[in-house]
């Protein structure tokens, strides 16, 4: 299910509100047994068989984390309590190693086995063993948000094994932080310790559910005013034959607004419907494309994502504590592993190497130094070319097709007759439009956060008509889900 | 920590940016407490202070809850008894759902939905002002209007890509049946198959809209085509007969200044639909496939018809909008030399399978009765088959379906020949018609015909 689909709206979003305000005063325990039905029917609508997946993985974290925090294979049935810092026992390190391969076991079978597959084969043709090839007809699907629901399981095994987070006792209540339906498909990243109060003991007030709702309006029409209009500029220059340099300088400044504005929607509604549910989720994303270096870009775009990177990988590799090579290098591995996180091609593992690269640079003392100099305005200017230039191989559907469209943009491509054709529709009144708008609300606009921090009449009527707009333009869209819903 | 929740702080009358810096301060005294405050301790803050007073909040949350539940209480109220029902989810065999189910399910509540018929043609037609169509529609120049896989068609990339065709085949992955993409295997085997039993295949793939007519929708004249076009011919020549009839279409255009498609529909106009069968019936003459035989005299009258486009319905407007008016055409339906209507002969010498760019003049049924074989209000007797017919001068037999030109005919014909080994004992020449997106977007999977 997705959050601007016709019966998310307008049929589990209404039942998912009522039964929470209904049991507003129930045992938090029966609260969350209902958030995690809840969650449960909302991703299985996509495929019934996902919700034995993601019982499976969080039933096998649940018992290792239990293992975890009481040091044995048979967890009692006593307190729990974090663990003190210091050494762990064999014991407890095998239940970590245990939770990191089933997690990234299931992350890498459903994920990347298909890739593999392939990579594999065409590995073995170029050799010349084209006879030892595979060619297994086998097809791997996907299951929904798979990347988001396993990296969150794994910070909070991880943060038991540290000490920094207390194991949950209750299989529901671990279930309820795992599958709750706002943040399950797309994000943002929960970290545990922040929500593990919040999963023993919310409020519902009328503050939460009010600001929630704006939350929810602002996302929507994110979603549905801007990022549709610019996602339909992008796919047409994308997905033709070939673009002139004007038109593939259009398509890719518009995947970029595309990107953002589907996904930042996202994340609003998914707080907003925290709030409407009682929680309180950090901030994801603080308008990252006015970024003046792409260190900063890091600090703003997906923030729940690269501060799990950042926890997670990037710090026990060393950070930048092992020397200035070895920081370099820690920042490119951890960046392409983000790219390869975001889909199995390499597409996304050129786009991680990219930012990886630019962000290694920066780190460097001459990077340093020009960052130092450089007006604001120039650094923006130049971070947003460089992250639009990269966000080519996020979209393009292979390696060729991105390299193909960096020659467009560059004036070297040979764009076929038929593709003057989409000038007809690249510039149309409701497209220019929107990117129009787009730029407005990218570069002088406050962001949601700080535009309804302070929710005067005014702009509460503001998002109810923003909302109703959406809803009447989703009437005239087919199915159209969110960019992330796919990682 | 600090619990907001616990000592909220009074709004009356604050500024929600100082009620959050006074937030600040008050849970982390001094400064270096801040500099490692995470997003969470943030969001915390932000998300507890917020300031508005208790009557904007009651009214937006009023009215959120109103925009949610406005739906599906019209469709309670106005709606009853149409739709899916939740039992639709299983069945005996099925007892837990299914994604095709569930997907199913998800559809027929939104085709069904009340307030969503109500909305869409005003929000449709808001955006076909500011040039905007549909998944299906493009809003050109001038009241033209494009169907979306036509304008793909012609301005993607090469059907027969070898990265393109690679693409297609992993996109289908999931499907009971792959779709195989690359149409020129399915040519040559069908063309394969019918030379075995003494038959020649003629393919005449029909030009799309954009491709002869891109000024409907840019700056750009004609024509133009996909980058694999002349590749596919190529491959072709020698192997099977190929008649491509732009040329005549585009005489035809020159002759009369008639644009040869229709203003709001992806089909062509009478003058190009006759001009096409002409210049085939001279082709398969020149060409010597069709034994000798006296030539019967087929008449052809004079109708009007006027009619609204397909491509506009796709759209969804609301009744009386500017791109519904209908369009005036003149088709010319053929009868026998002793007056009946003209109907398909099974003893004829020439099958034609078309689609429905052979059938948008010839089926005067209501596709809403015939499905895939009924008209679209266009007229009927005065088709493809009509016209090729009358140029000919002698009878001809189809097989004809309104989508899926790639293999439903040949599906068809295939299915008859099952039940009636002798369906195609009269036949020397099958002429495939079938539309130029179908090369980019059809399924062509080979498929076998019965008998030896």
């Amino acid at each position: 299910m997705v959050f601007r689909s016709y019966v998310f709206l307008f049929f589990f979003l209404p039942l998912a509100l009522a039964i929470t305000y209904a049991l507003a005063r129930a045992p938090q325990r029966g609260r969350n047994l209902a958030l995690v039905l809840l969650g449960y029917a909302f991703y299985g609508w996509a495929n019934p068989k996902f919700d034995a997946l993601m019982l499976g993985t969080t039933s096998v974290d649940w018992l290792l984390s239990l293992v975890i925090a009481h040091g044995s294979w048979r967890p009692c049935g006593g307190p729990v309590a974090s663990l003190a810092p210091g050494a762990r026992t064999r014991t407890q390190k095998a239940a970590l190693v245990l939770s990191l391969v089933s997690n990234l076991g299931v992350l890498g079978f459903f994920k990347y086995f298909n890739f593999g597959a392939a990579n594999a084969d065409s590995l073995l043709a170029a050799l010349g063993m084209e006879g030892h090839a595979w060619h297994t007809t086998l097809r791997v699907v996907l299951p929904l948000g798979i990347s988001f629901y396993t990296f969150q399981s794994l910070s909070y095994v991880i943060d038991v094994y540290r000490g920094d987070a207390k194991a949950m006792r209750s299989f529901v209540d671990f279930a309820c932080f795992v599958s709750m339906f706002p943040h399950l498909v797309a994000g943002p990243i929960l970290k545990f310790s922040h929500l593990a109060g919040q999963i023993e003991s919310r409020t519902l007030t009328l503050d939460k559910t009010a600001r929630g709702a704006a939350f929810v309006a602002l996302g929507l029409s994110k979603k549905v005013l801007l990022a549709n209009g610019c996602g339909k500029v992008a796919d047409l220059a994308f997905s033709a034959g070939g673009v002139g340099t004007g038109d593939a300088w259009w398509g890719a400044v518009a995947y970029a607004f595309q990107i953002y504005f589907d996904f930042s929607g996202y994340s609003d509604m998914a707080i907003g419907l925290g709030l409407m549910l009682g929680f309180v989720f950090g901030r994801n994303f603080d308008s990252p494309y006015r970024a003046a270096s792409l260190t900063e870009f890091w600090r703003r775009w997906h923030i729940s994502l690269s501060t799990w990177l950042r926890e997670y990988l990037y710090f026990p590799l060393g950070g930048s504590r092992r020397g200035a090579a070895r920081t370099y290098f820690n920042l490119l591995l951890t960046m392409l592993l983000g790219g390869l996180w975001h889909g199995a091609s390499w597409n996304f593992v050129l786009w991680g190497g990219l930012h990886g690269g630019l962000l290694a640079w920066e780190r460097s003392p001459w990077g340093a130094a020009l960052l130092h100099r450089l007006p604001r305005r120039v650094g923006q200017m130049g971070t947003f070319a460089w992250v639009v230039l990269a966000w080519v191989f996020f979209r393009a559907s292979d390696l060729p097709s991105a390299f193909a469209y960096l020659r467009s943009l560059a004036g070297l491509g040979h764009p076929p007759a038929g593709s003057a054709l989409l000038s007809g529709i690249l510039y149309q009144p409701y497209y220019m439009l929107c990117l129009a708008l787009a730029g407005v609300v990218v570069w002088a606009c406050p962001d949601t956060w700080e535009w309804t921090q302070r929710l005067t009449g005014f702009k509460a009527a503001i998002c109810v008509i923003l909302m109703a707009v959406s809803l009447a333009l989703l009437m005239t869209q087919s199915y159209n889900p969110f960019i992330y819903f796919t990682f | 920590m600090p619990s907001p929740d616990n000592d909220p702080p009074d709004t009356a009358g604050a500024d929600a940016a100082d009620l959050y810096e006074q937030a600040l301060h008050r849970s982390l005294p001094t400064s270096a407490h801040r500099l490692t405050r995470s997003r969470e301790q943030e969001a915390d803050l932000a998300l507890n202070t917020t300031a508005f007073g208790r009557g904007v909040a009651v009214s937006l949350c009023l009215a959120f809850a109103l925009l949610i539940l406005a739906v599906p209480a019209v469709q309670l109220l106005a709606g009853r008894g149409r739709g899916p029902a939740l039992s639709d989810l299983t069945s005996p065999a099925q007892p837990i759902p299914t994604p095709e189910s569930l997907r199913g399910f998800e559809t027929a509540l939104q085709d069904s939905s009340v307030a969503g018929r109500a909305i869409l043609p005003p929000a449709q037609a808001i955006l076909t002002r500011l040039g905007v169509g549909n998944e299906q529609a493009y809003v050109g120049r001038r009241g033209e209007l494009l169907y979306r896989p036509d304008v793909e068609y012609t301005a993607g990339p090469g059907f027969l890509d070898a990265a393109v065709l690679a693409r297609k085949r992993e996109a289908s992955v999931g499907n009971e049946r792959v779709p195989q993409p690359n149409p020129i295997p399915a040519i040559l085997d069908f063309a394969r198959q019918l030379r075995a039993r003494g038959i020649t295949l003629v393919i005449l793939p029909v030009p799309v809209k954009p491709a002869l007519e891109p000024e409907a929708l840019s700056e750009q004249r004609g024509p133009l085509q996909n980058p694999s076009y002349e590749d596919f011919l190529r491959r072709l020549r020698d192997k099977c007969y190929v008649f491509d009839p732009f040329l005549a279409m585009t005489a035809e255009e020159r002759r009369t200044g008639q644009k040869p498609f229709l203003r709001t529909d992806t089909h062509w106009t009478p003058p190009a639909m006759e001009a096409t069968a002409l210049a085939l019936a001279g082709y398969l003459e020149a060409q010597r496939l069709l034994p000798p035989r006296p030539r019967r005299v087929y008449r052809r009258g004079e109708e009007a018809v006027a009619n609204v486009g397909d491509v506009a319905r796709m759209l969804r407007l609301p009744p009386g909008n500017a791109l519904l008016g209908t369009q005036a055409v003149t088709i010319r339906p053929v009868t026998d030399p002793d007056g009946a209507t003209w109907q398909p002969r099974p003893d004829a010498d020439v099958l034609l399978l078309g689609d429905s760019f052979s059938n948008v003049y010839s089926s005067r049924d209501s596709f809403e009765t015939s499905g895939s074989l009924g008209g679209q209000g266009w007229g009927g007797h005065a088709g493809l088959a009509e016209q090729v017919s009358f140029s000919l001068g002698r009878p001809l037999d189809s097989i004809i379906n309104n989508a899926g030109g790639s293999h439903v005919t040949r599906e068809k014909l295939a299915r008859q020949m099952a039940s009636d080994p002798a369906r195609l004992s009269h036949v020397r020449v099958v002429v495939w018609e079938f539309t130029q997106r179908d090369l980019a977007s059809g399924d062509w999977r080979l498929i076998r015909l019965p008998g030896p």
